[in-house]
């Protein structure tokens, strides 16, 4: 469904130019959920973006459905892939009710029914029809995320991406939107990429995981490696001992 | 605690007066703290700032601070005067903050901040500030104190700016450092970095130390004490080594619906909130 095949992205320009993405690569097949996991300033990020065609490549192709992509794309194309960002508190415009919200997508793409739509898509991301007519700030961060996951949703996409969906959010609500994304996902058959520093959160909700360092990618094993421990890098080691608490089980028990 | 408390609070409660009704932050706490490190835990909204600017005195003025006591050592911080409040900060309670992006001035050299900072307190000399700064800095463990010293606030990592908001948190020599989230704007690898230095740093002049965090794995294995916070309640308090075997429902709730590597589950548990915990008194677990 996706293929990355030695994807480089700079930023800046002659003695300025900084290479953040060196030719990594990857492929996720249809309906299968892939990580991506590192530090800030690694690049997974930029990675991500550059396969939404929201940032220009510098080198490598990036292929959805065998299909080359760059920032040009037609709108059948820019509906298959939808994006979530990080921060529900800035990626919804405050001076736009979710109603406003979820229309821009069906206007776009010219989509009928727009008001059963809505409802329907906010049923999907546990919301009522009280939630409609609200503005962002009238919401709590979990329900805002919600309506960020319901208006990437709405034109129904093929694929998800999925920047860091709730690292700005409390523990008790992270588990209400990672249940929330796994339940949708399953439900429409997804293809997702999710991009997090939060390893648990990787291993939780994906088949496969690459983990990314510096710009490039220094291992790639699927999830029951993972949970294995099974890693050949130091560094994918430090991620797994940060998630666990003193003396918690680190086995299946 | 054998010895007698550092900060000794009893029922404070924090209120705030909105315009139309009376918001309770924090409710009838009652703490006290020894030379240790405290964590204090809790999910947004659950109060566990508002204690650490509580001490300090720096709410709002829409805040109302209420405590039977509230005290630092021999000092009475409920009477304490602003003024008697601002010889009180810095010099003996300190706070690092979360994002030293913020928290630091953009156009002031961070060697100069932290010099501030030393002359404030103690009426020194220029020169005397600076090689203290310079000290201080090395003390942080930044490779070349001496370029450091000019350099401005967008001119250094995240990881740097929080070891020089330390520097100068420390260099009047306070007696309680309070640490708001002070690695979460940062990486895993820098984290562990920066809380080996605070604690070399705290464990050498025997200082205590409160964490406030939201962040269970991190406050578990870095601190003695874990107070859990919710709804501006002490839900439990325990040994920090114990928290993975906390008793609380709500500490347990979150402990559980933390995803895990080595034990997957299909889905998360999601954490259901009893209205009862609200006026339950605290689960005063490992306290000794």
């Amino acid at each position: 469904m996706i293929e990355v095949e030695d994807l480089s992205v700079a930023f800046g320009a002659g003695a300025r130019r900084v290479e953040v993405v060196r030719r990594v690569g990857w492929t996720v097949d249809r309906g299968e959920v892939f990580g991506l996991v590192g530090e800030s300033g690694c690049g997974k990020t930029t990675a991500l973006r550059a396969i939404a065609g929201l940032i220009p490549l510098s080198g490598g192709a990036i292929r959805i459905d065998g299909r080359g992509m760059l920032m040009r794309r037609s709108k059948a194309d820019r509906r298959l892939v939808q994006m979530v960002y990080q921060d529900p508190y800035g990626s919804l415009n405050p001076t736009h009710t979710v109603d406003r919200v979820l229309n821009e997508p069906l206007a776009i793409h010219r989509l009928g029914n727009r008001g059963s739509r809505i409802e329907q898509a906010l049923s999907e991301v546990g919301l009522g029809p009280e939630h409609r007519f609200r503005f962002p700030h009238q919401l709590s961060g979990g329900q805002r995320q919600r309506v960020a996951i319901a208006r990437a949703l709405i034109a129904d996409p093929g694929i998800l991406l999925l920047d860091e969906p709730t690292s700005a959010l409390d523990l008790s609500v992270q588990a209400e939107i990672l249940n929330l994304l796994k339940r949708i996902g399953r439900e429409r058959a997804l293809t997702m990429l999710l991009v997090s520093h939060d390893l648990a959160v990787i291993a939780h909700m994906c088949d496969r995981i690459a983990v990314m360092l510096k710009g490039e990618i220094v291992e790639v094993m699927d999830v029951d490696q993972l949970r294995r421990g099974d890693c050949r890098h130091d560094y994918t080691r430090n991620l797994i001992a940060s998630t666990y608490l003193t003396g918690e089980q680190r086995a299946p028990g | 605690m054998s010895q007698t408390p550092i900060i000794d609070i009893e029922g404070l409660t924090v209120t705030y007066r909105g315009q139309a009704r009376v918001v309770t932050a924090v409710k009838d706490i009652t703490l006290a703290l020894g030379r240790e490190r405290l964590g204090i835990v809790g999910e947004s909204g659950s109060g566990k700032s508002t204690i650490g600017r509580a001490i300090l005195k720096l709410l709002p003025e829409t805040a109302r601070i209420e405590a039977r006591r509230l005290r630092l050592g021999g000092t009475d911080l409920l009477q304490a005067s602003e003024r008697q409040m601002r010889a009180i900060r810095g010099r003996r309670i300190s706070m690092v903050l979360q994002d030293p992006k913020y928290s630091l001035n953009p156009v002031i050299t961070v060697g100069e901040q932290i010099a501030e900072s030393y002359r404030v307190h103690t009426s020194s000399r220029r020169a005397e500030a600076r090689q203290r700064a310079l000290d201080m800095l090395a003390a942080v463990h930044i490779r070349d104190p001496a370029r450091v010293y000019d350099l401005y606030p967008h001119e250094v990592s995240g990881g740097m700016g929080q070891r020089i908001m330390i520097a100068m948190m420390l260099i009047p020599e306070p007696e309680v450092l309070i640490a708001d989230e002070p690695t979460s704007a940062l990486d895993v690898t820098v984290q562990a970095r920066l809380l080996e230095l605070i604690d070399e740093i705290i464990q050498r002049r025997g200082m205590a130390l409160i964490l406030i965090s939201h962040n269970l794995n991190l406050v578990a294995s870095f601190c003695d004490r874990v107070v859990v916070m919710y709804a501006g309640r002490i839900m439990e308090v325990c040994k920090a080594s114990e928290l993975s075997a906390a008793r609380h429902p709500y500490t347990r709730g979150l402990i559980a619906c933390r995803p895990v590597i080595g034990q997957p589950v299909a889905e998360l548990p999601t954490l259901t909130r009893d209205s009862a915990w609200l006026d339950a008194p605290a689960t005063l677990g490992a306290e000794s």
